[in-house]
C-alpha cells in the first residue's frame, strides 16, 4: 500500500513536471500574441488599417509621420519568392541525391556539411553575403549589389538544411516495397526514385518547403546586412534594386523609436507575425491531409 | 558507373539551371543603364561573363572617340550608391540638419539610397562598393584606411578644422546646467573630470574630437561621494557612460544616473531641477540659454566618405546635399 502510494505519488510529480514543460510554450507563444496584439493593434488602428498596409510611404521622422509598409510587405515577398526560386530545386535534388543515390563515404560527408550549415549563425551568413554575394552580384549584374536578387540567393542557401533534411526523411520513410515494386515492373533506379519515391514522400516534401518558407519570411539579421533596405515598392524586374523586408524595418529602427513609431513597428511585426501564423496553418493542413 | 554518370548529369543541370537564372537577369541592367552616359566604361562591369574578349577591346577602341581628346578616364562612372543611416540614428539626424537635407523641415534623404544598420556595416558597405558614398562619425572614418575621407568645401575633417569651425559638418557635444542654482560640488568634479586630460581622453578614444586636444589638467580624484542625475542626447549617451565609468573608478562613491531621453528632455529636467547636468547635441537655443550654461565637452564631426578607387577630390556642402536628396544620381554628374 505504501509503496504503491508512493509510485503515485512520484507519476503524479512527473505528470506535473511535464505539464508544466508542455505550458510554458503554449505560455510563450500565448504571451508573445497578447502583447504583440495589444500594443500592436492600436497603432494599426490610429495610422488607419487600410493606409498601414496599403501605404507606400515610411516616413517615421516627418512631421506628421507617414507609415505605409507595403513597400515591406512586397519586399517580404519578393526575396521569399526568390529564396524559393534558388533554395528548392537544389533542395529537393540534394535530398532526392542524399537519400537514394549518395555512397554511403560521400554521404558521411555530406550529411554533417548541411548540418553545419544550419548551425551557422544568421550574422556570419550575412558577413558572407556581405563580403561575397553583394560584389558578386554587383560585378556580374550591375547596380550596387545589395538586392533583392543578393538577398534571394543568400536565403536560398539559408533554407537548403532545412529543405534537404527534411525532405531526405520524408524520401526515406517511404516503404522501401514501394520502390521494389516499381523495380520489380522494369522501372531503373532513376525513374523509380523520380516517379515513385518523390512522388510517394510529396506532402514531406511539401512541408519542408513550407518551412523554409517559414524561415525565409523570418530571417532578419543576414537579409538587412545584403538587401539594401530602401523602404521602395519595388516591381518585380527591379531586382537589382535593394528592398526593405518587414524584419528588416523592425530591426533597423527599433532602437531609437519611441512613440507612434514604435507601436508602427511593433505593428509591422504583427503583420509578420499574421505571415507567420497563415504559413503555419498552411503547414498543419497539409500534415492534416497527409494523415487523411 | 550508371550512377556516376547521373551524378554527372545532375550537376550538370543543376548549375545550368543556376546559369539560366543569371542569363534572366543580364537584361535587366541594359533597362536600367540608360542613366550612364558613357555605356564604355559601364559595359564590361555589367557583362563580362560570356562577351571577354570584346569588351577588353571595345572600350579601348571607343573611349578615346567618345570623351574628346582626354585620355585621363574618370576612375569611377556611373550611378552613385548612396548609403545612408537608417531613420533615428542620431548620427543621420545630425548630417541631416548640418547639411540640410531637408524639404519643409522634414529628413529627405532619397528613399534609394541603401540603408545601412551601424557604422560598421555602412564603412563596409563603402568600402567594398566602388560608386558607393556615405557618411560616417569622423574618429571611425578616419582610422578605417578602407574608405576615404572626402574634404567638404575643400576643408578636411581634421582635429585642427573642427576645433576653428572651418570644417562645416561637425556639431558640439555640450552640457548645460541651472544657472540659477550652478553646479552641486560633486557635479562640477564630475564636470572637471570631463575636461582633464583624463575625461579628453575618454573623449578621443570613443572617436570624437575633444574640446581641449592638449594641455588638459590633470584629474586627481576628490574622494566625494553622491549622486548626480544626467539627462539629455542620446547621441551623447554613450559617451557619458563611458565617462562616467572612467570617473568612477576613481571615484567609487559616486553614483552617476544618466538618463538618454533627448536634448529637449534634459533640457527640461534641468530647468525644473529635475537633472543636475542635461547632455545636448546642438546648439542651446536663446530661449534655453536664459536659465542654462552650456559647456563644450567634445565635438563630433562627420565625414563623408568614399571607396578608396574613387578619385573625386572633394565636393561642396551644396553637392553633398544633392547627391544625398537624390538630386544628382551620377559619379558623372557629381564631378
Amino acid at each position: 500500500m505504501g509503496t504503491r502510494s508512493l509510485g503515485f505519488y512520484k507519476e503524479l510529480a512527473a505528470k506535473i513536471i511535464f505539464a508544466l514543460s508542455a505550458s510554458a510554450a503554449i505560455l510563450a507563444v500565448g504571451l508573445i500574441c497578447v502583447f504583440l496584439f495589444m500594443q500592436g493593434l492600436p497603432a494599426m488602428w490610429d495610422i488607419g488599417i487600410f493606409e498601414f498596409l496599403t501605404g507606400t510611404d515610411w516616413r517615421p521622422s516627418w512631421n506628421p509621420p507617414r507609415f505605409g509598409i507595403l513597400p515591406m510587405i512586397v519586399g517580404s515577398l519578393y526575396v521569399t519568392a526568390g529564396a524559393i526560386l534558388f533554395g528548392v530545386p537544389i533542395g529537393i535534388f540534394a535530398a532526392v541525391f542524399m537519400a537514394e543515390i549518395c555512397p554511403m563515404p560521400i554521404y558521411r560527408v555530406l550529411k554533417p556539411a548541411i548540418n553545419l550549415l544550419a548551425g551557422i549563425p544568421s550574422v556570419v551568413y550575412g558577413y558572407f553575403g556581405m563580403v561575397v554575394l553583394v560584389p558578386f552580384v554587383r560585378e556580374t549584374f550591375g547596380g550596387s549589389g545589395s538586392s533583392i536578387l543578393t538577398a534571394s540567393i543568400l536565403l536560398g542557401i539559408m533554407i537548403l538544411p532545412t529543405i534537404i533534411t527534411i525532405s531526405e526523411s520524408a524520401m526515406r520513410a517511404v516503404p522501401r516495397e514501394i520502390y521494389e515494386g516499381a523495380v520489380a515492373l522494369g522501372a531503373s533506379h532513376e525513374r523509380a526514385v523520380f516517379w515513385v519515391i518523390l512522388p510517394a514522400a510529396k506532402s514531406g516534401v511539401m512541408a519542408s518547403i513550407i518551412l523554409g518558407v517559414g524561415r525565409a519570411v523570418g530571417e532578419t539579421m543576414a537579409v538587412r546586412m545584403v538587401a539594401g533596405n530602401q523602404a521602395v515598392l519595388r516591381m518585380p524586374h527591379e531586382f537589382l534594386y535593394g528592398t526593405r523586408t518587414l524584419t528588416a524595418n523592425v530591426i533597423l529602427e527599433l532602437g531609437y523609436a519611441a512613440d507612434e513609431h514604435r507601436a508602427a513597428l511593433i505593428a509591422t511585426g504583427v503583420v509578420l507575425f499574421v505571415f507567420i501564423m497563415i504559413i503555419n496553418a498552411l503547414f498543419s493542413l497539409l500534415k492534416k491531409k497527409d494523415g487523411a | 558507373m550508371k550512377k556516376a554518370i547521373l551524378l554527372i548529369t545532375l550537376l550538370l543541370a543543376l548549375s545550368l539551371a543556376v546559369m539560366a537564372c543569371g542569363g534572366d537577369t543580364t537584361p535587366a541592367p541594359a533597362t536600367t543603364a540608360p542613366a550612364n552616359t558613357p555605356p564604355a566604361t559601364t559595359a564590361p562591369a555589367t557583362t563580362p561573363p560570356a562577351t571577354t574578349p570584346p569588351a577588353t577591346t571595345a572600350p579601348a577602341e571607343t573611349a578615346p572617340a567618345e570623351t574628346e581628346p582626354e585620355p585621363v578616364e574618370p576612375a569611377v562612372t556611373g550611378p552613385i550608391s548612396v548609403v545612408t543611416r537608417e531613420d533615428g540614428s542620431g548620427t543621420r539626424g545630425a548630417f541631416v540638419e548640418i547639411v540640410d537635407i531637408t524639404i519643409e523641415g522634414n529628413d529627405n534623404i532619397t528613399m534609394e539610397a541603401e540603408v545601412a544598420p551601424g557604422t560598421s556595416v555602412m564603412l563596409t558597405s563603402v568600402a567594398e562598393n566602388p560608386r558607393a558614398i556615405g557618411y560616417a562619425s569622423t574618429g571611425v572614418s578616419l582610422a578605417d584606411d578602407r574608405v576615404r575621407v572626402l574634404p567638404i568645401d575643400g576643408v578636411e575633417p581634421t582635429t585642427e578644422n573642427m576645433l576653428s569651425g572651418a570644417y562645416p559638418i561637425a556639431r558640439p557635444f555640450l552640457i548645460g546646467y541651472n544657472t540659477e542654482e550652478g553646479l552641486s560640488e560633486l557635479a562640477q568634479d564630475f564636470v572637471d573630470f570631463i575636461l582633464s586630460a583624463q575625461g579628453q581622453g575618454v573623449v578621443s578614444d570613443r572617436g570624437y574630437v575633444p574640446v581641449i586636444p592638449t594641455g588638459a589638467p590633470d584629474y586627481a580624484g576628490s574622494g566625494l561621494t553622491g549622486s548626480i542625475v544626467i539627462n539629455g542626447s542620446s547621441s551623447l549617451y554613450s559617451l557619458m557612460q563611458r565617462l562616467s565609468e572612467a570617473y568612477r573608478e576613481i571615484n567609487p562613491g559616486v553614483t552617476i544616473d544618466i538618463h538618454g531621453a533627448g536634448t529637449g528632455h534634459g533640457i527640461s529636467a534641468v530647468r525644473d531641477g529635475l537633472a543636475d547636468i542635461a547632455m545636448s547635441s546642438r546648439d542651446l537655443r536663446d530661449s534655453e540659454l536664459e536659465f542654462m550654461t552650456p559647456l563644450d565637452i567634445a565635438i563630433d564631426g562627420i565625414a563623408v566618405i568614399v571607396n578608396p578607387s574613387n578619385d573625386i577630390a572633394g565636393l561642396t556642402m551644396d553637392e553633398v546635399r544633392d547627391i544625398f536628396l537624390g538630386e544628382v544620381t551620377t559619379w558623372e554628374h557629381a564631378r
